[in-house]
């Protein structure tokens, strides 16, 4: 004997079908939603662009080490400037300027850089890099670490 | 099909691996099916069978798990909102603000453990009135009464130490006030107060101190003393459930 409603309105296998389809559909969307909750929308990290001052706080011939920013100032002889990161392509620690050997060196994995940031010894696989210096309209050098420059870049003042 | 189906089911549950987490066989016989309840960790905390009267939704209305399930809403809420939320008087405010103008989904989560924070107070109150009504606090169930009211002192303790958390204007005078009341208690009083604030005003000290409370301490004596509750209910004789149709009418 048919039951009641049988045929024209929702069979059961489908009614439990889209029962749980729904309960898994919102445990996957919970999770999705857990994930993008964990991705920041806001860093409140330095910037990657700002100022160091103005030419004359750096003597020509001079390598100056910021460590705020983790960058190198350098001023040839000539008066021209170049900005080479302190951050050492391997894993990202900290490199030293030896002014005797003229030589950066990192203390974490002994990797050695010449002057012009060429990788001499250690685990490093590349170069350290050039960042982009110009002049603002202030008169103050302003430094942008999101744009990398060749090793030939100077900005002259 | 069938048959494909039948060899994919085997492929699954005749191996090692899968031998050494499922000691039982499928769940189609009385023994096997007792067995999946009984030698599975989550599932074990549930009694195999149950009393056909316990089935009456409407002697208990499930509140004890209702405010058990909001309290798993609080832990997996919490935990997340603790990703951003820094217990410091420069930061908690902003952090709290960033949660809801800021981060994808986290006015969600903020509102989602405010609104279960208050719910878990009135279904815990509701399930002791119920509790109470049915007279299910009667010997020998009287020590299992004394754990639920010190689980309902512990729902009281950590909404408190909640409140503190946003550190708004609200939040400050709310402890300012709560722990002056603290403060009243006879010969210790002051020592108290400056014991839960660590000092003298709501500060800094005050802030890491409930948050430690709110996040570590509470939440870990919570959840022990949960597991002895619902141990005890089926040490003190199961599910408390009308005492059944025989007895009804013999009254």
């Amino acid at each position: 004997m048919p039951r009641e409603g049988e045929g024209k309105s929702l069979a059961r296998r489908t009614f439990l079908g889209i029962g749980w389809g729904a309960v898994v559909a919102s445990i996957l969307g919970m999770l999705a939603a857990t994930v993008r909750f964990l991705v920041p929308n806001v860093l409140f990290e330095p910037a990657a662009s700002f100022k160091i001052g103005k030419p004359n706080d750096y003597a020509p011939g001079s390598v100056t080490f910021i460590p705020e920013r983790k960058i190198f100032v350098i001023r040839a002889l000539d008066g021209s400037f170049q900005t080479l990161t302190a951050t050492c392509p391997h894993l990202r620690c900290v490199v030293r300027w030896i002014a005797e050997e003229r030589v950066y060196e990192c203390p974490c994995h002994g990797s050695r850089f010449t002057d012009r940031g060429k990788v001499t010894a250690g685990p490093a696989p590349g170069p350290l890099e050039w960042y982009e210096v110009t002049l603002a309209t202030d008169g103050r050098l302003y430094v942008n670490t999101l744009v990398q420059v060749r090793a030939d870049y100077r900005l002259t003042v | 099909m069938k048959r494909t189906l039948a060899w994919l089911r085997d492929a699954i549950v005749s191996n090692r691996v899968w031998r050494s987490i499922v000691r039982h066989g499928y769940p189609d016989t009385p023994l096997d099916q007792s067995l999946a309840v009984f030698s599975n960790f989550f599932l074990h905390v549930h009694p195999v069978k149950v009393h056909r009267h316990s089935l009456r939704a409407s002697y208990t209305f499930g509140l004890g798990l209702m405010a058990f399930y909001l309290f798993l809403v609080l832990v997996v809420t919490g935990t997340l909102l603790m990703f951003y939320y820094v217990p410091s008087v420069e930061r908690a405010y902003a952090d709290m603000k960033d949660l809801e103008f800021v981060v994808s989904f986290g006015i969600v989560l903020r509102n989602l453990h405010r609104w279960a924070a208050h719910g878990m107070v009135a279904v815990v109150f509701l399930h002791m009135c119920r509790v109470f009504y049915t007279g299910s606090y009667k010997p020998p169930r009287d020590f299992n009464w004394v754990i639920g009211v010190v689980l309902l002192v512990l729902t009281f303790l950590l909404s408190f130490t909640g409140y503190l958390l946003p550190w708004d204007q609200l939040a400050f005078w709310a402890i300012t006030v709560g722990t002056s009341i603290a403060g009243y208690t006879p010969l210790m009083g002051q020592r108290l107060r400056s014991f839960l604030l660590g000092g003298n005003q709501v500060g800094q000290n005050a802030l890491l101190r409930f948050y430690v409370l709110h996040v570590m301490l509470l939440p870990l004596v919570m959840t022990v003393l949960i597991g002895v509750h619902f141990w005890r209910i089926r040490k003190d004789g199961g599910l408390s459930r009308p005492e059944g149709e025989e007895h009804a009418r013999a009254a």
